[in-house]
């Protein structure tokens, strides 16, 4: 498969393409985090998240990319390492000053929202996600789900965000976070 | 503006779907509505819990994936291909040396195949190396014609590596797998610069270091350099300092094969030569290749070696 290839496959929305180079640069890209003394485990989720990055910004169109994908799955790669490795000397830091660790909100409300989307369903989660995760606009979320015009999912949406904001204020409410 | 409208705006502002003009004007109005303010930020959470959301499906679909070969794997097969190309260099220059000036030297099996089975069904991956030896064959030429045909068939030797999947997983997998995988590494530019994929690079190594002090290194290839000091003695010693090894008596009877055990912290090197193993040590001095006897070291390194 060629790269320009790989880059149509994504912007499809096909998640086979995600699973090639997730194979295909596996070895070179844990390989960096191993080189800079992370475990297998750190090696593994770095290269995830580096990965998903790249397809988030390739999907929603932001990619403007000059160089190899290699490459730019490197750096994206050495900036997560980076990145961790700051969170983890902080958080050593924060431990040896006897500090209480405060849970992070978006935690929080990752894990209320992942309740809160595996209730809705389909074809709610699909929308919800194409729209904030994809970044899609609402007549290229018309085409992907066959829905009549851009009118419709517009509605869809948010009939489906009301439903995710029921379900999550049943949990916590905008004061629960910022009062 | 009516709840709906406000609520599209806020989901366009946290999007990027707004034009210029509309985003600026928006954020006037964030900057002057306190309540509006907190409102984005709550829905900015609930933006990024939704993206979360899809980031732990992806990742567990990553995590569902049979990869070829693991990290240590990979690393193993690089290795021993680096190993499996040193004894044919070294077999190559040997018989060259070993030869009467009136033989040539033709070697017929230019590719040393080393072929490789992921047997993904019971994930474990089952690595095989089947290295075909150089085939000698001696015929009567000139001298300089001797020359130049080994140096030009030892540039052509190559080494392959074909990686096969037994069964299961989808069509795009098994076309994958199936493919050959080059060898070679490839230094990938941006913006003209070429960057390295092998070497640590500083600036982490200056926050890694104070937090993983005495971690071993999962592995790596070895940088090593191996010399042969040709003596007909039937004594072996060896010199072992930096990362140049001297290996000084006649190795010209059998292969030879370097062991690099990483497994624990601190590096250790291997001798395998007409079936005795021995352990090497730092030494700027010559020193007397001694066997190992102890059998449990001995299992351990033929377990090792068979790896």
């Amino acid at each position: 498969m060629t790269e320009q290839q790989i880059l149509d496959h994504i912007s499809r929305g096909d998640e086979t393409a995600l699973d090639y180079l997730y194979k295909k640069y596996y070895p070179m890209m844990t390989k960096m985090v191993l080189k800079n003394n992370g475990t297998v485990e750190e090696a593994n989720d770095v290269y995830q998240d580096a990965l998903i990055v790249f397809w988030q910004k390739a999907i929603s169109g932001d990619l403007k990319i000059t160089s190899k994908i290699s490459t730019y799955l490197y750096s994206i790669c050495k900036n997560c390492w980076l990145k961790e490795l700051n969170r983890k000397k902080r958080l050593s830091y924060t431990e040896q000053e006897g500090s209480i660790v405060q849970s992070d909100p978006e935690d929080i409300m990752s894990k209320v929202v992942k309740e809160a989307m595996e209730v809705l369903g389909d074809p709610c989660k699909s929308v919800l996600t194409f729209y904030y995760f994809n970044e899609m606009s609402m007549s290229e979320i018309a085409d992907r789900m066959n829905y009549s015009n851009a009118d419709t999912v517009k509605a869809k949406k948010y009939k489906c965000k009301k439903r995710l904001d029921v379900l999550i204020k049943k949990k916590y409410t905008q004061e629960d976070f910022f009062n | 503006m009516k709840p709906g409208d406000q609520e599209e705006a806020i989901a366009q502002y946290l999007t990027q779907q707004m034009t210029e003009v509309d985003r600026s004007a928006f954020e006037q109005k964030i900057s002057e509505s306190p309540q509006l303010a907190q409102k984005i930020k709550f829905e900015k959470l609930i933006a990024e819990g939704i993206k979360n959301y899809k980031k732990g499906i992806l990742k567990s679909r990553l995590n569902q994936l049979e990869l070829g070969s693991s990290i240590g794997e990979t690393t193993s097969i690089t290795t021993k291909i680096a190993l499996s190309t040193m004894t044919v260099l070294v077999l190559g220059g040997l018989s060259y040396f070993l030869l009467t000036p009136d033989e040539t030297l033709v070697i017929e099996n230019q590719e040393t195949i080393i072929g490789i089975d992921v047997m993904t069904e019971d994930k474990n991956a089952n690595i095989s190396l089947e290295i075909d030896t150089t085939n000698e064959m001696l015929s009567d030429k000139k001298e300089d014609e001797r020359i130049s045909s080994i140096t030009k068939d030892i540039e052509n030797t190559r080494v392959k590596v074909s990686k096969k999947q037994s069964k299961k997983g989808s069509k795009s997998d098994k076309e994958i797998l199936q493919s050959e995988v080059e060898v070679e590494v490839v230094l990938p530019y941006m913006d003209g610069t070429e960057m390295s994929f092998d070497e640590p690079f500083d600036s982490l190594q200056d926050f890694s270091d104070d937090l993983m002090k005495n971690r071993a290194q999962v592995n790596s290839v070895s940088e090593l350099e191996v010399e042969i000091e040709m003596k007909k003695s039937k004594k072996l010693k060896y010199i072992y300092v930096g990362e140049k090894l001297i290996l000084i008596g006649d190795f010209s009877a059998s292969p030879y094969q370097i062991i690099e055990d990483n497994t624990i912290a601190e590096k250790k090197l291997y001798l395998y030569f007409e079936q005795e193993y021995y352990a090497l040590t730092v030494t700027s001095e010559k020193k007397a290749l001694i066997p190992v006897r102890d059998i449990r070291l001995l299992d351990y390194l033929v377990d090792l070696r068979n790896k």
